[in-house]
């Protein structure tokens, strides 16, 4: 059974790519049969295409492939690199040659050639057969080099790209056909086929290219090839292919004698026969003979008879109910693919007569294909030779025999499909000749199964078959076909799978995956132990990626079992990731019907998308369970989608439900290992280390890789720090090594030049004579007892490093990675800051470098305060603890039992947003957070202070947006220093930006002088939002601008303008009742007493109550009169749902009691 | 299905004369109609409960914050209450043997299900930032577009070969263009595509969208009606289409079930459609003009959609790039209420101007 596997792996791939070839194929001829009908056009292409096409398939598939490749490989496997290079050079002159003189004999003598093929056709089709045959003989020697590089592709394991490229050139005969077949009719079709040939051979030159450079590699021995023998072996396949092809050349012949539309029938249907005889058993057979060749090669005769057998089954199992549903179904076939336009009613019984029959040689001919390849791999040519021959002798007697019967174009169906039986036979009998020993035995075996599905396969076709002359039109029928399609296979593949099955064991078989970097391997590695412990985990696999931590890291342990695959992070070209992400997924799913888990544990990182989608869809075969753990505060894109799949999504932080698309989260905290649940001693743990107890030690770590802002800050400042004899350092570098940044190098320097002779480079070392000592590693492997022996650690604030510290209630200083999406990271860091659990300390953004740094001044402020106030530290180690959840393991591992149990799970159910989110999704809820903060609580904020930190940034952005976000946030920060900056550039300001700075002014306590100046340059700007804001500015500093009449002046003229944007005129109206007279204000109003727009009528009232609160009005008649002459019609209106605010009130009473 | 189940009494022998009413459209269409307005009315409460209990809702993640002045909260996904109802009145009067009934179903459930996938993707993923990505949306739609319009130019779709890529426009009866075939894949990608967002933009007021589609639908209904008939076809000079006088049942069945929804949906809103709805009613529509080869005829009866995408078309790409507004707010009707327009008030204005362009377009039947 293991065979049957890995030949199911290979043929899959290939039978993808050929059965969307085939697909494709089958398009071109719907689309050619609609375009040009089955008349004597079509006849005529058809004898013009079958001269090339004769050739191309003798010198091209068979030639290559079982005469060709062979030999080359068993030369390459010998090491004989230098000889392969040469047998190919020559072999593929040779063909070339061959086929160019083959293509000028066939123009010399086309006339009698297609005289010939054709013997009865009209003159005026016999000229246009030959015009359209010269166009399209050239074909035959570019399908010659494009198998011939088809044939090195497969070899070289491309058998993607060799599958496709077939799929690629059909792709361009449709199109080119599509547009040109109304205006240079049928010959269209033959540049189509030129062209296509052409794209054909342009698809495989990269993949090409990418070989000639392995097989180049070495040109130091000497050897010569001889293409001598083996092209003599090429000849005996050559001729043997000659005589299976001249015989449907024969059958050709002997149908025109028929009559008309016999030719084209057997044509029609010999094509969508085609199909499952190409797609299947050659897809099979292919991937079969390379692994043939290779037992032959060993001489392990058992293992090719088992190979042999297994084939012969899988092309039962697949073919048989393949050929029962054509039979079936051969006139409702017939109908979808061809009937239309010029192919009526009396072509449809024509051809699925011949279908019908043709249909009886599908088997037969899987299994020829695939003896063809098992004798090649025996390096026995003779064989198949002798059986062609027989075959075509025996298909050219029935044919005269049959064609006379009332079965016409069906007899020679049938004829072909006995001589295809026959030949099959004696290929088959013959193998015991070579020491294969067939099992007959099993093959009974899998025929009385075939036989027992057939009871109920049957059935379904019949009864499908009874309502199917009731269905009429094309997408009737298709659907129809489909539908009977689905359901009958979908019953055959259950049976036939049933007997398959396997038993299942007590023990859990397990996936694991998840990789990258260690962040996301050490909790995958940490949920095994944790199963394990429960003794749930029987055998275990590991799906990772080539050459990334989790192959560092599964090296040393020998228990699990480490497999690859390919995958690629969601970012850069998405056609290529996504082309990655399928091939990963199908990579996956054969390890998984390989390994039939019960259980799939991702732990994100790109690898585990596709190996969770892969499980996903064999999940109803496998009754598999998938666990995905997030670990970060915000997951990617891929493990959101992958999170539907799951049926539990194991998750860190409360917030994290928000995002994770599926609603089955479980909170369970970061799987850490054992030891940090474990009860400890740190002076104890000091002492193991070898640290002096009396002595402050600092733990400092910036991740696996290192952080250069950290690494950086300590090393700028380490004077200051050395004059404390107090302190104990340790430092982990980190293992970056890249061009970019190297850890250990750049740290080392910057102390050379602080310290100089300080400096102990050998050791990484600092010491001073009143006690203080540094340290410098690269990465600390027990660190988790330096976190314990810890009395401070400064560190990263990823979600692993802040539950490690939690789970050891230690004091920290966080130092949030800057620029993550959303600023995530800093936002979730303020959020454990702020309930007094830490201390934080922000990265800035150097502008002239781009590189982040931290200020050093700052950073050695906050270390020695810190050391100073152990009070501060103590509150610290108390108030992180509420940041660790206990027992995540039990969670974890009770989810899981939980879950093969079918209990209910703890699921959670409120959801949390996050405040970040809030602030990025709406920028302005940002704003009023800080503008509420600055005002009641003053500039003391974290919250301020990041993103004071963050307008510098965004100041400096090319994107006018992110511009206005530092407008926006320099008004809400009041930053007064920053006035002049939106002062200088304001007129360079896009009219958003324009319209923002005068709000940011707004905001402002204080008056500055050139606020007048601002205003005036505003009260003519283009943009209406902008004069609409300059005058709400200069409401707000009236007091400052009372004197100024020119801008009075200009408000006026907006005021009585006709065209003014209502916006404008409403501002307008609310500024005029600060500086005009009662008398001007009713003259100037009046006519807005019943304006159309509300707005204006809006504020009118309001700068009408603004004047009488500030007692502008003396006469108070007056304002009685002019407001009744007010419309209080309204065309809006602010609703109240009654019940919402009923909801609201008890929701608030129930509040009230909870508090 | 009863089309079916008659066929089958009648190849049995039975036959009785009131089964010839299934030969007629006006009358599958009335009943099918019927039948999808009362689908929707019976089940469509308990079909808002079970939004509702599903959590399927318009940005549910701030449930915390309802107040009693806004919709917040509201059940959305109605779309898929449409769809069913639609669905279920054809099976029962559609003819299941016409291509043109496939042909718009599988726009209809395509373009519904990639709604689907948005609304689901807002509601559950408690955003409404963290829907289908407009990129995400385009291919998706595109994966549809495309192959549906080679499947149009190629021989395989029933309308007829010769009118296909010729361009007709309302009150004139010769065509007055021929496109060509690459000329008429592009001009039906642009065209649907647009037509489809169009739609969608329009759905932001309650029952603004059900009542504006409906009339456009009814205008195609009607125009595929005459088109379908061969008499009437020559009678009113239009290019005949055989069989497509089953739009008519697909649009009668389709408006009966929006009046279903709008039925729950007219302001306040208890349901929304959500994307699910208003891409399935896209999807629909801008195949009916297709099918009937009335492309133009669109600049008139969907007017509306036409103005609602112009703006906010405006102030996307242009506004957004000079960096200032254009119009007062885009799309049209959130330019109304800024206005000071209430919603009831600027959705019953857009119907009326709706129903003028519905006249309108009916007058150019007679008048061409």
């Amino acid at each position: 059974m293991k065979n049957l596997k890995g030949i199911l792996r290979g043929s899959s791939l290939i039978a993808g790519g050929t059965l969307i070839t085939r697909i494709l194929g089958f398009l071109r001829e719907v689309l050619a049969a609609a375009f040009f009908g089955s008349g004597k056009l079509y006849d005529a292409f058809v004898i013009a295409f079958s001269v090339p096409n004769l050739f191309r398939r003798v010198l091209g598939e068979e030639m290559f492939e079982r005469a060709f490749l062979p030999p080359f490989k068993r030369m390459v496997e010998e090491g004989k690199k230098e000889k392969a290079r040469k047998f190919l050079i020559k072999t593929f002159l040779i063909s070339f040659i061959v086929s160019i003189s083959l293509l000028v004999i066939i123009y010399i003598f086309l006339p009698y050639i297609i005289k010939i093929l054709a013997p009865g056709m009209e003159h005026n089709t016999f000229l246009l057969t030959i015009e359209l045959a010269k166009i399209i003989a050239p074909f035959m020697v570019l399908i010659a080099i494009s198998t011939f590089f088809g044939a090195i592709l497969l070899f070289s394991g491309k058998k993607v790209i060799y599958s496709t490229a077939p799929a690629f050139m059909n792709l361009t005969i449709i199109f080119i056909m599509i547009l040109f077949h109304s205006k240079i009719g049928i010959k269209s079709m033959a540049f189509a086929y030129l062209l296509g040939a052409g794209a054909f051979i342009i698809y495989q030159v990269p993949a090409l290219l990418k070989i000639r450079r392995n097989l180049m590699e070495s040109k130091s021995t000497k050897e010569s090839a001889r293409v001598g023998k083996s092209f003599w072996e090429g000849a005996k396949i050559l001729i043997s292919s000659l005589i299976t092809k001249s015989t449907q050349i024969v059958d050709r012949i002997v149908a025109s004698l028929i009559g008309s539309g016999a030719i084209s029938s057997l044509w029609y249907s010999f094509r969508i026969i085609n199909l499952p005889i190409s797609v299947i058993p050659l897809s099979l057979s292919r991937t079969i003979a390379p692994e043939l060749s290779e037992t032959r090669g060993k001489n392990d005769m058992k293992k090719f008879s088992e190979m042999t057998n297994t084939g012969i089954d899988l092309i039962l199992i697949i073919l048989f109910p393949i050929t029962l549903f054509f039979l079936f179904f051969s006139k409702e076939i017939i109908i979808i693919f061809y009937k239309r336009g010029a192919f009526g009613s009396i072509a449809v019984s024509e051809t699925s007569l011949a279908f019908f029959y043709y249909t009886l040689s599908i088997l037969p001919s899987g299994f020829v294909a695939l003896f063809n390849r098992v004798y090649s791999a025996l390096e026995d040519n003779k064989l198949p030779l002798y059986a062609a021959f027989w075959g075509g002798l025996i298909n050219i007697v029935l044919d005269f025999i049959l064609y006379r019967t009332s079965l016409k174009q069906g007899g020679i169906a049938l004829a072909t499909a006995i001589a295809i039986f026959v030949q099959s036979l004696i290929l088959l009998v013959y193998l015991s000749k070579f020491k294969v020993k067939i099992e007959y035995k099993r093959f009974l075996l899998t025929s009385a199964k075939l036989i027992f599905a057939s009871f109920f396969f049957v059935p379904i076709l019949l009864i499908f078959k009874l309502f199917s002359n009731k269905i009429h039109g094309f997408l009737a029928m298709l659907f129809y076909l489909g539908f009977t399609f689905l359901v009958s296979f979908a019953v055959y593949g259950i049976i036939i799978y049933g007997f398959w099955r396997k038993r299942y064991s007590t023990k859990k078989r397990v996936i694991l995956t998840g990789g990258g970097t260690g962040g996301h391997v050490y909790p995958s590695l940490s949920i095994y132990n944790i199963l394990k412990k429960e003794d749930f985990v029987g055998d275990v696999l590991y799906i990772g990626i080539r050459g990334r931590a989790e192959e560092k890291i599964l090296k040393k342990r020998k228990d699990i079992k480490l497999e690859f695959i390919t995958s690629s992070p969601f970012s850069g070209n998405k056609v290529k990731v996504l082309i990655k992400i399928i091939k990963g997924t199908l990579q996956a799913g054969v390890k998984i019907l390989k390994f039939k888990p019960h259980l799939i544990v991702a732990t994100g990182g790109y690898v585990s998308a596709p190996v969770v989608f892969a499980g996903f869809l064999l999940k109803p075969f496998l009754k598999l369970k998938i666990v995905i753990e997030e670990q970060n505060f915000v997951p990617g894109l891929l493990n959101k989608v992958a999170s539907l799949m799951a049926d539990v999504v194991l998750v860190n932080y409360r917030e994290t439900s928000y995002f994770i698309w599926s609603n089955r989260c479980v909170l369970c905290g970061y799987p850490l290992r054992e030891d940090y649940y474990k009860e400890y001693n740190q002076s104890g743990m000091k002492k193991k280390l070898g640290i002096p107890e009396e002595k402050f030690f600092i733990l400092i770590t910036g991740g696996s890789l290192g952080s250069r802002s950290i690494n950086r800050v300590v090393a700028n400042s380490m004077k200051e720090l050395m004059k404390n004899g107090k302190l104990y350092v340790y430092h982990s570098l980190g293992l970056a090594e890249s061009e970019e940044y190297d850890s250990y190098k750049d740290t080392k320097e910057i102390l050379k030049n602080e310290l100089g002779k300080d400096f102990d480079d050998k050791n990484f070392e600092v010491k001073t004579k009143d006690g203080f000592y540094y340290k410098g590693t690269k990465y600390i492997h027990d660190i988790v007892n330096y976190q314990k022996a810890a009395d401070l650690i400064i560190s990263r604030a990823g979600a692993g490093a802040i539950s490690e510290i939690a789970a050891l209630r230690k004091p920290s200083v966080l130092v949030p990675k800057r620029g993550l999406p959303g600023d995530h990271q800093e936002l979730n860091a303020i959020n454990i800051v702020e309930s007094k659990a830490a201390e934080i300390i922000f990265e800035k953004l150097d502008f002239e470098t781009g590189i982040d740094y931290i200020d050093k001044k700052e950073f050695v402020k906050l270390v020695n305060s810190l050391l100073k106030n152990s009070e501060k530290l103590n509150s610290f180690s108390q108030n992180i603890g509420k940041f660790s959840i206990e027992n995540s393991d039990k969670i974890i591992a009770d989810t899981v039992k939980k879950l093969f149990n079918d209990e209910p799970l703890d699921f959670l159910i409120e959801i949390v947003e996050p405040r970040f989110v809030r602030f990025r999704r709406l920028f302005d809820s940002l704003i009023r957070y800080l503008d509420k903060t600055v005002q009641e609580k003053g500039k003391d904020n974290l919250y301020v202070k990041l993103y004071n930190i963050k307008i510098e940034e965004y100041m400096r952005s090319d994107n006018y947006l992110v511009v206005n976000k530092a407008i926006k946030l320099i008004g809400s920060l009041r930053r007064e220093d920053l006035y002049p900056w939106i002062y200088e550039n304001f007129s360079n300001f896009k009219g958003f930006l324009r319209r923002n700075s005068l709000i940011a002014f707004g905001k402002s306590e204080k008056y500055f002088d050139f606020f007048k100046e601002i205003i005036e340059k505003a009260l003519n700007d283009s943009y209406y939002e902008v004069r609409r804001e300059a005058i709400s500015l200069y409401r707000k500093f009236y007091k400052n601008l009372e004197e100024d009449q020119n801008i009075k002046n200009k408000i006026l003229e907006k005021l009585s303008k006709k065209s003014e944007s209502f916006e404008v005129k409403a501002e307008a109206i609310r500024a005029g009742v600060l500086f005009l007279s009662e008398d001007e204000f009713f003259r100037f109003n009046r006519q807005y007493l019943s304006s159309r727009n509300i707005r204006i009528r809006e504020a009118l009232l309001e700068s009408i109550e603004c004047g009488l609160i500030n007692k502008k009005f003396e006469d108070l008649t007056k304002v009685k009169n002019f407001i009744k002459q007010m419309l209080i019609t309204t065309s809006e209106f602010k609703p109240e749902f009654r019940v919402r605010e009923k909801y609201m009130k008890v929701v608030k009473i129930l509040e009230g009691y909870k508090e | 299905m009863i089309e079916l189940i008659i066929a089958l009494l009648k190849l049995s022998g039975i036959n009785y004369g009131f089964f010839r009413l299934m030969d007629y459209i006006t009358f599958r269409a009335i009943m099918g109609m019927g039948t999808s307005i009362i689908f929707s009315l019976i089940f469509g409460f308990k079909f808002i409960l079970f939004l509702y209990r599903k959590k399927f809702r318009d940005t549910s993640g701030e449930m915390l914050s309802i107040n009693a002045y806004s919709k917040r909260g509201t059940p959305t996904g109605g779309g898929i209450l449409i769809i069913s109802s639609t669905l279920f009145s054809l099976i029962l009067w559609g003819d299941f043997t016409n291509s043109f009934l496939y042909i718009l179903l599988s726009a209809f459930l395509y373009f519904g299900f990639v709604g689907f996938l948005d609304d689901f993707q807002k509601s559950r993923f408690k955003s409404s930032l963290s829907g289908l990505s407009q990129w995400g949306k385009t291919i998706l739609m595109l994966l549809y577009i495309i192959p549906f319009s080679l499947y149009y130019i190629s021989p395989l779709c029933p309308v007829p070969q010769k009118i296909k890529t010729l361009i007709y426009i309302p009150f004139y009866k010769n065509p007055i263009l021929n496109l060509g075939e690459i000329g008429f894949v592009v001009f039906i990608i642009f065209v649907m595509f647009s037509v489809i967002n169009a739609i969608n933009i329009t759905d932001g007021m309650d029952g603004l969208l059900s009542g504006v589609s409906s009339l456009t639908i009814l205008v195609y209904s009607i125009f595929a009606y005459i088109i379908g008939n061969s008499v009437a076809a020559s009678h009113y000079l239009f290019p005949y289409i055989e069989g497509s006088g089953e739009i008519t049942v697909f649009g009668a069945a389709l408006i009966g079930s929006i009046m279903g929804f709008l039925w729950y949906n007219s302001y306040p809103a208890e349901v929304f459609m959500g994307d699910t709805g208003s891409l399935a009613i896209g999807g629909a529509i801008a195949l009916m003009l297709f099918l009937t080869k009335q492309e133009f005829l669109f600049v008139i009866s969907g007017g509306v959609f036409i103005a609602e995408i112009f703006t906010s078309f405006l102030q996307e790409k242009i506004g957004n790039r000079v960096g200032r507004r254009l119009v007062y707010r885009a799309p049209l009707h959130h330019s109304l209420t800024h206005k000071g327009i209430a919603e009831p008030k600027a959705v019953i204005r857009l119907w009326i101007i709706a129903i003028i362009l519905t006249v309108i377009s009916l007058l150019s039947l007679k008048v061409r």
